[in-house]
């Protein structure tokens, strides 16, 4: 045959074959790697992929998975996970990323493949457990999930009953679903939601609820033109994977990318402009460009003519004034005229000229300018609300709110689907929770829990921690173990968790739960313009049922007994309500067969059925359910380039008997449209004779606008004029409680805050690849410091704060500037016992001598054998030091955020110290605790309407009006 | 100039772009291997080639230290930015370039009705790729595979080099690649100084002239008694040679003298051939020039 006849032949053949796959909706040609879909396995292939087994070579074994999609539950992300079931061992073998999540689009950082260690972790909890001897002994038995269940049930119960209904706290570590834990709670009607987010980003949240009434940033980074981050999250943090991967788009393209971060950092190193700020005065630097954009009238004249609540600041502030727009714009450049660069320069160290320079950058921006801000700076500071408050100011004066390349607020590219049931808020407030000492916190004041139960203000029946360990993550940790140990305080505490941790060995029940294959979620999070959900599940269980296997809850699939909190939580509210009595067990009923209960496949099948836009059509199309759609996808994108909607016009049938306030605020008579996205957002109270907000004049036209009180962008904020803060109510730069003026001569800032790019807390605990990356923390210190200090490279080193002093590491480096020194807070990781195994845990002993504490280090991890070969290879034995154990509480008198940043001296290590040694003094912690409370004004002393909080301010469980009303022996202060 | 027809080009494209798929190195689609007539033995065959014996990577033959990426990989790279095509991660992977000859000639199926400025650009980038970046060292490649895989990669060996002849069957030299052009110099033959000058030009094709696989030094070793090592070829020469040197390069010299040979022969057929046996032949006399008293 001759080589043109041949090829010919070929050449029709493969035609032939290409046309009818393709015909099919396939993808014959993959296409080489990195050009098309070669790095993924194709979608159509799911059901049977065939790899070679690497550990078989050079023998050329086949083996064979089934490739099943869920969500990531290391970090916040939710990045789309691929769970390779080997159809051999139905286990899962590896996790890859899933290409069909909008988000990841199928890039993972290393913490998602790191899952396989979490599942296979040797020293997980398989069982439930329960304490045998004295709390904090650390001595367990097994017991069945009946007994925990009915034990833990009947103590709620009876809580419940004798109407201790503020006596009941759930604490949330990582929160990796969309609300179905605060539905649980608000179905037991508790006011019990605790959050972990005044230690995280709380901060971050008010600066933009304050603005926005909504609670934080979803910049469009692949389309801009700045960026500009006070944050490492090319790296970290929210939403590190999928936003790293946009801004390395925007810079392929040429965006200019300004990085405000006092570290070296990982994302420093890709800017453009590192600027390396004092800590503390971010704010003062982005006032200085705001009043560079002010002055020389760069800014966009008619988005803040016609979108700012200028004329409420004019005539609530300067009265005396004429309410018109120049006057507005004469006002503003004296107001913010103070913020020079000379100024900023001197407050952040930084020379004027490269301000300046970033200025007239951030100023060719327009519309394209992406900011973006989470904890850093925020959650360092006191006052660092304000510094995500005046990044704000910048993209307010741009006009770029919600544009392309611009900033979105979160709620518009973020879709929580409605539920099956959604039941009422609770006719309780927890003033354990939400103190009124702190009537604006943005969220639960967690983190002085130990305080206020210190103080006499209340006490706990039932503590649980959910995925959550505070007496490692918390400042004051020492304080959190005094609490615990005190059952007349906390009568049961019961820790859900996958992994031991530093809080579960003082709980009484320790619950076994799910990593990211192992049990069911709803994720939907901004990571550009655009909304989408993600689908977490157990994977083997989806293995299991599309092999016609039978499984009749998750922990059938699951290691030991490991359980998933959707079934736990409704089989526990069952056991609490067993008749119905209550009136709880109605919310965890079975619609399709009333009197059963609610099964998860019917709580998922309702919500793709009737709460996702497009799910049921694109289903349809591939000849699948809503719900088996979302089991082979894993996500969902319901829309992409969602827009302005604040300039949205209202419709008419909206508008009926409306009522327009003279600052142009329309109220209706309407009733709320019901919506399918129960996105959580600011809350505007209705008129005074119950008309609700529907939008706000501009030009004449009704608009959406914003879900403030004014419709409009909050420059001056009314709340916090009213509430108490009127030197606060517009963005304004507040020095920090480590500004050099309140620093002794011998302090120093100690930045806590940054974390390593492969840990997060202790979500990714046990995962051995991730330890032996990163498993210490040494602390970074100046060239010029260490000199000072006559600091060595093998060095230990006493860090000394207000409360007591722990012993590290330095590590001499010029990433960091002289005055300050950083030390990431993932290590340190202690237990008090040999009996349980770890690669970054040391065990340690607890000593007390009147109010001192002292943790000293008996023995570092050592390789141990178990059923994974690694362990006993691991290499390493420094992990680092727990520093926050010598953070006392520094609440922000506004937002509510513990501030960070610590005044600490740094001095060579004494004789006999020891690295790892950890020393508190308890009254000194109690007494910081009672000088940052005397910076707060009261509801009683502020509130201007007898409520406890501003009530259209967000709250993850919002209670009844009457009762968010003050009480007269509320606060104790 | 003669053309072909649409439908040849067409099927010529659908070709290239499946053999791209198969060069890919990761087990294809069984539609894919059942439309071109290649059992699983033969993908295995083929993808045990690819991964351990010939690393299908332009750079390695083209390359004056043997080793991937480099300046013949940037060369290669300039291509893609020339036609406007985005460079991928591995522009000189064999899988790349058969997919973008594939591309390339889809394109010109597509102008094939008449000759334009546009039609004449896209046979300029065609012959341009096949001639400068690809022949070059594909046509060797290609019969060491066959000596190496056997009838088992037959099919893949043998429709890729249908593709190569059917293109350059119609087209015009020169091979202006710079393994076409080097021109070693005959006359003076010099012997090598020492076992690590040898290593270093043997485990260069485009010094050498041949192209030396893991299976070959594996023969070699075997032939002789010695131990081979594994890993890198540098590495197991190494090795060959603290273990007997004498009669090791006569081995290797033998090694050398057929597959000159074989370039030879069949270089009536294959052009680019010739400098690759004139290579081969310098190769085997400098051996016997160390070799000699």
């Amino acid at each position: 045959m001759s080589s043109t006849f041949r090829l010919q032949e070929a050449g029709e053949r493969v035609s032939a074959a290409r046309e009818a796959t393709e015909k099919r909706g396939e993808t014959f040609y993959q296409g080489p790697s990195g050009i098309h879909l070669a790095s993924h396995p194709p979608f159509e292939r799911w059901s049977d992929w065939m790899e070679l087994d690497s550990k078989a070579w050079p023998t050329k074994k086949e083996r064979r998975y089934a490739l099943i999609p869920t969500t990531c539950f290391n970090c916040e992300s939710a990045c789309g996970l691929l769970a390779y079931v080997d159809k051999e061992t139905n286990q899962v073998a590896k996790f890859e990323g899933n290409p069909e999540h909008p988000g990841s689009r199928g890039k993972n950082c290393a913490k998602g493949p790191a899952t396989i260690n979490q599942i296979t972790d040797p020293d997980r909890i398989l069982f439930p457990l329960k304490r045998s001897a004295n709390r904090g002994d650390g001595k367990w038995e097994k017991i069945s999930w009946d007994t925990a269940l009915d034990e833990i049930a009947a103590k709620l119960r009876s809580s419940i009953i004798a109407g201790r209904k503020d006596k009941i706290v759930c604490h949330i570590g990582r929160p990796g679903e969309d609300g179905f834990t605060e539905r649980v709670l608000a179905s037991w009607g508790v006011d019990g939601h605790n959050s972990h987010t005044n230690v995280c980003s709380s901060a971050g949240r008010a600066g933009w609820h304050y603005w926005t009434g909504m609670d934080r940033p979803s910049a469009d980074f692949a389309n801009a033109k700045v960026i500009f981050l006070v944050s490492a999250h090319l790296e970290t943090g929210h939403y590190f994977n999928p936003h790293a991967q946009r801004i390395t788009q925007a810079k392929e393209r040429g965006a200019k990318l300004i990085v405000l971060d006092t570290r070296l950092s990982n994302t420093a190193t890709h800017a453009d402009y590192w600027l390396s700020p004092y800590p503390g005065s971010e704010a003062a630097i982005n006032l200085a460009i705001a009043n560079y954009l002010i002055q020389e009238e760069l800014f966009d004249r008619e988005f803040v003519r016609k979108w700012w609540n200028w004329q409420e600041w004019l005539e609530c502030a300067h009265p005396e004034l004429e309410a018109d727009f120049e006057t507005f714009i004469s006002l503003l450049k004296e107001t913010y005229a103070p913020y020079t660069f000379d100024y900023a320069a001197a407050e952040s160290r930084i020379d004027k000229k490269v301000l300046l320079e970033v200025a007239e950058i951030v100023a060719t921006a327009g519309e394209k300018f992406a900011s973006h801000i989470w904890r850093s700076a925020a959650a360092g500071n006191l006052g660092g609300w304000q510094i995500s408050r005046t990044l704000l100011l910048i993209n307010a004066l741009m006009g770029a709110i919600a544009t392309e390349g611009g900033t979105y607020p979160n709620a518009w590219n973020k879709y929580v689907p409605r539920p099956i049931y959604t039941p009422p808020h609770p006719d309780v407030w927890n003033e354990l929770s939400w103190p009124s000492d702190y009537p604006l916190s943005m969220n639960e004041m967690s983190f002085l829990l130990p305080h206020l139960i210190g103080q006499g203000r209340g006490t706990m029946d039932v503590y649980f921690t959910r995925v959550y360990n505070p007496v490692w993550t918390n400042p004051d940790g020492m304080a959190w173990i005094e609490m615990l140990l005190d059952e007349s305080k906390v009568g049961c505490y019961v820790a859900l968790t996958p992994t031991w941790n530093e809080t579960s060995y003082f709980a009484d029940y320790v619950l076994p739960m799910g990593h990211a294959s192992e049990r069911h979620d709803l994720a939907s999070y901004e990571q550009y313009d655009g909304q989408w959900v993600a689908f977490r599940q157990p994977v083997l269980r989806t293995y299991a049922n599309s092999q016609g296997g039978e499984v009749q809850d998750t922990r059938d699939v699951n290691p030991g007994e490991v359980w998933e909190e959707n079934e736990f939580w409704i089989e526990l509210s069952w056991r609490i309500d067993p008749d119905g009595s209550l009136g709880i067990r109605q919310y965890h009923e079975s619609k399709k067969n009333p009197g059963k209960k609610l099964t998860v496949e019917e709580y998922y099948e309702y919500i793709f059925e009737n709460s996702v836009p497009g799910l049921p059509g694109r289903a349809e199309a591939e000849g699948k359910t809503p719900l088996g759609f979302m089991q082979s996808h894993g996500a969902f994108e319901i829309k992409n380039k969602v827009g302005q909607i604040f300039t949205e016009a209202v419709p008419e049938n909206e508008l009926i008997e409306t009522a327009t306030t003279r600052l142009g605020r329309v109220y209706t008579s309407a009733a709320k449209p019901v919506s399918t996205n129960i996105v959580p957002t600011g809350d505007p109270d209705p008129d005074s004779s119950g008309k609700r907000p529907v939008g706000v004049v501009v030009d004449g036209e009704v608009r959406r606008g914003f879900p403030t009180p004014s419709g409009k962008l909050e420059f001056f904020s009314k709340t916090l004029a009213e509430w108490g803060w009127k030197d606060q109510a517009i963005p304004n730069y507040v020095k920090s409680h480590i500004h050099p003026d309140k620093l002794e001569s011998n302090q120093m800032v100690l930045i806590s805050t940054f974390r390593l790019p492969v840990q997060i807390h202790t979500r990714s605990a046990n995962s051995k690849w991730l330890d032996e990356i990163a498993h210490t923390n040494p602390v970074w210190i100046n060239p010029i410091d260490a000199e000072r200090l006559s600091i060595e490279e093998n060095d230990l080193i006493r860090v000394n704060s207000e409360i007591g002093y722990f012993v590290a590491k330095p590590w001499i480096t010029q990433g960091i500037r002289p005055g300050v020194v950083a030390c990431s807070h993932h290590m340190g990781r202690w237990k008090f016992t040999d009996a349980t195994n770890s690669l970054t845990m040391r065990r340690v002993e607890l000593d007390s001598e009147g109010a001192k504490r002292h943790l000293i280090p008996k023995s570092p991890p050592k390789p141990y054998l178990s059923s994974d070969p690694d362990t006993a290879r691991f290499w390493w034995n420094d992990v680092g030091v727990h520093q926050n154990l010598i953070f006392p509480v520094h609440p922000d008198p506004i937002s509510g955020m513990h501030c960070w940043h610590q005044a600490v001296s740094v001095e060579k290590a004494h004789i006999g110290d020891e690295f790892g040694e950890v020393h508190v003094d308890l009254d000194k912690s109690k007494a910081v605790f009672e000088r940052w409370l005397k910076m707060t004004k009261t509801a009683q002393e502020v509130s201007p309407d007898g409520t406890r909080r501003p009530r259209w301010l967000m709250r993850p469980l919002k209670p009844t009006k009457r009762a968010s009303l003050l009480q007269p022996a509320d606060s104790l202060k | 100039m003669t053309r072909y027809p649409a439908t040849t080009l067409l099927a010529q494209a659908e070709v290239a772009m499946a053999l791209a798929e198969i060069s890919e190195g990761v087990v294809p689609s069984q539609v894919l291997l059942d439309a071109l007539g290649i059992d699983r033995l033969g993908c295995e065959a083929i993808n045990a080639l690819l991964v351990s014996e010939l690393p299908p990577f332009a750079s390695i033959y083209l390359s004056l230290d043997g080793n991937i990426g480099g300046e013949s990989q940037v060369e290669i790279a300039g291509f893609y930015r020339a036609i406007s095509v985005k460079v991928p991660p591995n522009p000189d992977y064999l899988s790349s370039m058969l997919y973008l000859l594939g591309q390339i000639i889809q394109k010109e199926a597509e102008f094939s009705d008449g000759e334009t400025p546009r039609s004449k650009a896209i046979e300029i980038a065609k012959l341009t790729l096949l001639q400068q970046h690809l022949a070059p060292w594909l046509v060797p490649y290609l019969l060491r595979a066959d000596q190496i895989a056997g009838t088992s990669a037959s099919v893949w060996i043998t429709l890729t080099l249908d593709l190569i002849t059917s293109i350059l069957e119609l087209s015009e030299g020169p091979f202006s690649q710079q393994i076409i052009n080097d021109d070693p110099d005959q006359g003076q033959i010099e012997s090598f100084a020492n076992s690590v000058e040898f290593i270093d030009w043997i485990t260069s094709p485009r010094l050498s002239g041949v192209i030396v696989a893991p299976s070959d030094l594996a023969n070699i070793a075997k032939s002789l008694g010695l131990a081979a090592r594994i890993g890198r070829k540098r590495f197991v020469l190494d090795g060959l040679f603290q273990q007997g040197g004498r009669e090791l390069l006569e081995e290797i010299g033998k090694f050398v003298a057929e597959q000159g040979d074989l370039y030879l022969s069949r270089s009536s057929e294959f052009e680019v051939l010739q400098p690759w046996s004139k290579k081969a032949i310098i190769t085997h006399k400098r051996v016997l020039a160390t070799l000699a008293p």
